[in-house]
């Protein structure tokens, strides 16, 4: 294991891509569900589609989720409805972080100045 | 909240905040969870017409039964396509009201070719009506029971 400025081994779980805010947020939601809709994510969320589709892609591209498209049943025209899910590796990646900030906010590991 | 900036690692009430945000998306995903309410008025009369299926004739039954199982599958498409969400696990309970409206179902199904047997076809119209409220009773208990397996995180 590579030596840790901040001092603990749990800080090497402290992974930034999910810990940007819409990003944690995404995989809190995916974590808990097979998959969610692209629509109900987002207003779930509350963030624009925009915003929504650029953090997936970065979720996507760490190869922490993945989306599939499938016909609506639920709508009259060709629009399909995008399903997101979050892998394995996501899944892991989302447990251990959270785990960590359970150990901060749980005062087990103080809060460090140097900013990763 | 619709930055991407790398986020700093957080102090102790920084880290509760964002473990409390966490908890609070996974209640508003629940609350989202609600399929129409027809949904499960359709999904008790599928369950009734199946216990009524036994006051027809061979040849009817046999096409009805058919039918039926194919609208259950769709309205299931059809459930969670419109809620948008495909829950991961479900619950003691939920797995509980399946499972007891399926043994409900699958007794008065007997009950009915019984009474087809003993009595007149007319008399399956009771075991029906007491299908259809068990279903109704069992989806909404499956339903609220999932969204509360969602709001606490299991």
């Amino acid at each position: 294991m590579a030596a840790d400025p901040a001092g603990g081994a749990g800080a090497h779980a402290f992974d930034d891509t999910i810990h940007a805010p819409v990003r944690l947020r995404i995989s809190g939601i995916l974590r808990h569900v097979e998959q969610v809709d692209f629509a109900v994510l987002r207003d779930t969320l509350g963030v624009t589609d925009a915003t929504l589709s650029k953090h997936l892609r970065v979720l996507v591209e760490a190869g922490y989720a993945t989306t599939t498209k499938t016909r609506s049943a639920g709508r009259s025209d060709a629009r399909r409805l995008t399903w997101i899910s979050q892998t394995p590796a996501g899944r892991a990646a989302f447990d251990a972080h959270v785990a960590e900030l359970r150990r901060i906010a749980d005062g087990v590991d103080g809060p460090v100045s140097g900013l990763r | 909240m619709e930055n991407d900036m790398p986020a700093a690692r957080p102090d102790g009430p920084a880290a509760r905040d964002v473990l409390r945000d966490l908890d609070a998306d996974r209640s508003a995903l629940s609350g989202r969870m609600a399929a129409p309410a027809w949904t499960h008025v359709a999904f008790a009369l599928l369950a009734a017409g199946f216990v009524l299926s036994p006051a027809f004739s061979g040849g009817l039954r046999a096409a009805l039964v058919p039918v039926l199982v194919l609208l259950t599958v769709v309205l299931l498409g059809y459930q969670q396509s419109t809620t948008g969400v495909r829950a991961r696990g479900v619950g003691a309970r939920a797995w509980l009201a399946f499972a007891g409206a399926l043994v409900g179902v699958l007794v008065l199904l007997s009950v009915s070719y019984g009474l087809v047997a003993s009595l007149s076809p007319w008399w399956v119209l009771a075991p029906a009506a007491v299908a259809f409220g068990i279903v109704l009773a069992a989806n909404i208990a499956f339903e609220r029971s999932t969204r509360e397996h969602l709001r606490r995180g299991r």
